[in-house]
């Protein structure tokens, strides 16, 4: 026990805690530490700066100084250096609205704020996360569909066929990704069912989306869709592209799904079973919640690349936001300013992604310390 | 005494491994029996079974009068009727401790959400819980999740509960936490199955000993006399095992 004696230390005043030392630091020697902190750092910080002196100056001349921006023909661009955006403002109404009746676009704006509307009610923290799946997946699609289709509540039919636009795009984009939520659940659910039927559907329905291009289903939904269905029976080519844009984004979604199921512990599921809950509850209010939390950022990530693949949708033949674009420069009168119109669509589809994104991140914060 | 479980040549097979061997267990009401083995002897899939987390080739399994077969009914009719406490606690982490406990009893029991309430707050307060009703099971020790998962199953009013290792993935300080809860409700007449090491604990409630290995149920014994006197070599050499330190 000689030993025990010798190890035996007790401290009846152990050190106490205090505060961490400030590290204090003008801002040039932070400057300095951080962008030149040795010979590579220095490099790329100067070659960085050289590239914005270059470059800066003549954008800014070309796409403000020297730019037209009042007018309205094409001779007010003529003798000017710079840019011209008079084929935005000339055609504005539509690049927004597409061929949809003048008076009726208040209904359109409507939309706009309603999908704006939907960030906030994302980040929303007093309301349940029940209420805005609520919004979302059911009261979001109805609205878009009653105030853009019409022929409801007082409101006149406009047919589809006036639609363009930023309204096909954001349309399209939308509802394609809404409505293939509850599609991509039941497919991934599917996927892991012990029922060899129900599972051999879902994954064949899954591959066949995933592994084929989008323009191929679009061209199937535009034109092959068609002849199957009974004769004079007509579908909405709008509601056939919708159809196939829910179909390839439920089948992505679906995967998203699946990953997020495999990271719930096997012990949820059995917890909800010990306790005598069907497979259908634990699904909804054990499982899914935790599954959708997790795969938020890629189920957005999902919505982005939706977004922008809604351009395709021009080989079919409707005008969205891109193909005004190019309707723009394919005119007489605006087919010289091709990059100014570029500029301006891919500006707009950068402004509202990147809105989206910045939400997202957000959201996905507010999740992580929810609890 | 009134039987409550009636387990009949059980054996399972996990692929080719013949993971249960003729396992025979008679359960009477009120009745409490630790089961003690060694890792892989099939304890944890033995209890599993009993509310068929766990699927059997052969054998028979009643319980409470209702034997499990496919029959999803008769699955969830006895799963209603046997609480289950598992090593990792398994809340669900995105309730709080009162929407724990109140789940089973608003979906399964389809009780209204005051008297759910009521019920979950009775059970919280018999497990010292009650103050924390409103937190997430993250902002808990393991053993306040532990006896909060204890408080779920016991909302469900069940007639046996099945413990499967309770207390092996707790912080050495809070075992004992756990285990009270335990002996409390093993005082008040619960009819108990419990995997778990703790022989302190087995001395103090168990009226059988259940010693497995490999799959077989290799001796049954009261408490004292299975740890004062194991009958089996391979019962001497577990117990020599577990009682070195």
């Amino acid at each position: 026990m000689a030993t025990h004696k010798t190890l035996s230390k007790v401290n009846l005043t152990p050190p106490e805690s205090r505060a961490r030392p400030q590290n204090k630091m003008t801002l040039l020697q932070k400057a300095r530490q951080r962008y030149f902190s040795n010979l590579l750092n220095s490099f790329l910080t100067l070659s960085v700066i050289i590239a914005f002196i270059l470059i800066l100056p003549p954008l800014l001349q070309w796409a403000i100084f020297d730019a037209v921006f009042i007018g309205s023909t094409q001779e007010a661009c003529e003798v000017a250096a710079g840019a011209c955006w008079l084929p935005i403002a000339a055609r504005f109404d539509l690049f927004v609205y597409g061929f949809y009746p003048e008076t009726e676009t208040w209904r359109v704006n409507l939309v706009f704020a309603a999908s704006f509307f939907t960030l906030v009610v994302l980040v929303w923290r007093r309301i349940s996360m029940k209420l805005k799946l609520v919004y979302i997946v059911a009261f979001l699609p109805a609205l878009i569909f009653v105030l853009l289709y019409g022929g409801v509540f007082g409101l006149d039919s406009v047919s589809s066929n006036k639609f363009g636009g930023l309204i096909i795009t954001i349309f399209l984009g939308l509802i394609g990704s809404i409505l293939s939520l509850p599609l991509g659940i039941f497919l991934a659910l599917g996927r892991r069912s012990t029922r060899p039927v129900i599972r051999i559907f879902c994954v064949s329905v899954i591959e066949l989306f995933r592994a084929m291009p989008m323009i191929t289903w679009l061209f199937m939904g535009a034109l092959v869709l068609q002849l199957f269905l009974p004769n004079g029976m007509e579908v909405d080519k709008m509601i056939r592209v919708v159809f196939i844009l829910v179909l390839v984004s439920a089948a992505s979604k679906a995967e998203i799904i699946r990953a997020g199921l495999q990271a719930i512990p096997v012990g949820q599921f059995e917890a909800s079973a010990a306790l005598g809950v069907g497979y259908w509850r634990t699904m909804s209010m054990v499982i899914m919640p935790q599954v959708l939390k997790v795969s938020i950022p890629a189920m957005l990530n999902s919505f982005i690349g939706m977004f922008k693949d809604t351009s395709l949708v021009a080989i079919i033949g409707l005008l969205d936001f891109l193909s005004v674009g190019m309707a723009t420069m394919n005119s007489d009168e605006w087919g010289k300013y091709g990059i100014e119109v570029y500029i301006f669509v891919a500006m707009i589809y950068f402004v509202i992604l990147f809105t989206i994104s910045r939400f997202s991140l957000t959201l996905e914060k507010q999740l992580e310390t929810g609890h | 005494m009134e039987s409550i479980i009636k387990v009949n040549k059980l054996n399972k097979w996990y692929g080719d491994f013949h993971a249960l061997v003729d396992v025979e267990l008679n359960v009477s009401l009120g009745e409490k029996i630790v089961i003690c083995g060694p890792s892989g002897s099939g304890k944890s899939t033995m209890i599993r079974c009993l509310n068929r987390l766990e699927e059997h080739q052969e054998g028979s399994i009643i319980v409470d009068d209702i034997e499990l077969t496919h029959d999803i009914k008769n699955i969830e009719a006895v799963r209603s009727e046997v609480g289950m406490v598992f090593q990792h606690f398994n809340l669900f982490p995105h309730m709080t401790v009162l929407e724990n406990c109140m789940f089973a009893l608003r979906w399964v029991r389809k009780m209204p959400e005051k008297e759910a309430k009521e019920v979950a707050m009775q059970f919280l307060k018999r497990v010292y819980i009650d103050i924390h009703a409103n937190k997430f099971p993250g902002q808990l020790s393991g053993g306040q999740q532990q006896r909060v998962a204890i408080a779920r199953a016991l909302c469900m009013k069940p007639r046996v509960m099945l413990f499967d290792e309770p207390t092996s993935a707790l912080d050495p300080e809070m075992v004992s936490e756990v285990l009270d809860t335990m002996v409390e409700l093993a005082e008040e007449g619960m009819t108990m199955l419990c995997v778990t090491h703790e022989m302190g604990f087995a001395k103090k409630i168990a009226d059988r000993v259940i010693f497995m290995d490999a799959g077989r149920i290799v001796e049954e014994a009261d408490p004292d006399s299975f740890f004062a006197n194991p009958q089996s070599q391979r019962g001497k050499d577990f117990l020599s095992q577990i009682l070195q330190h």
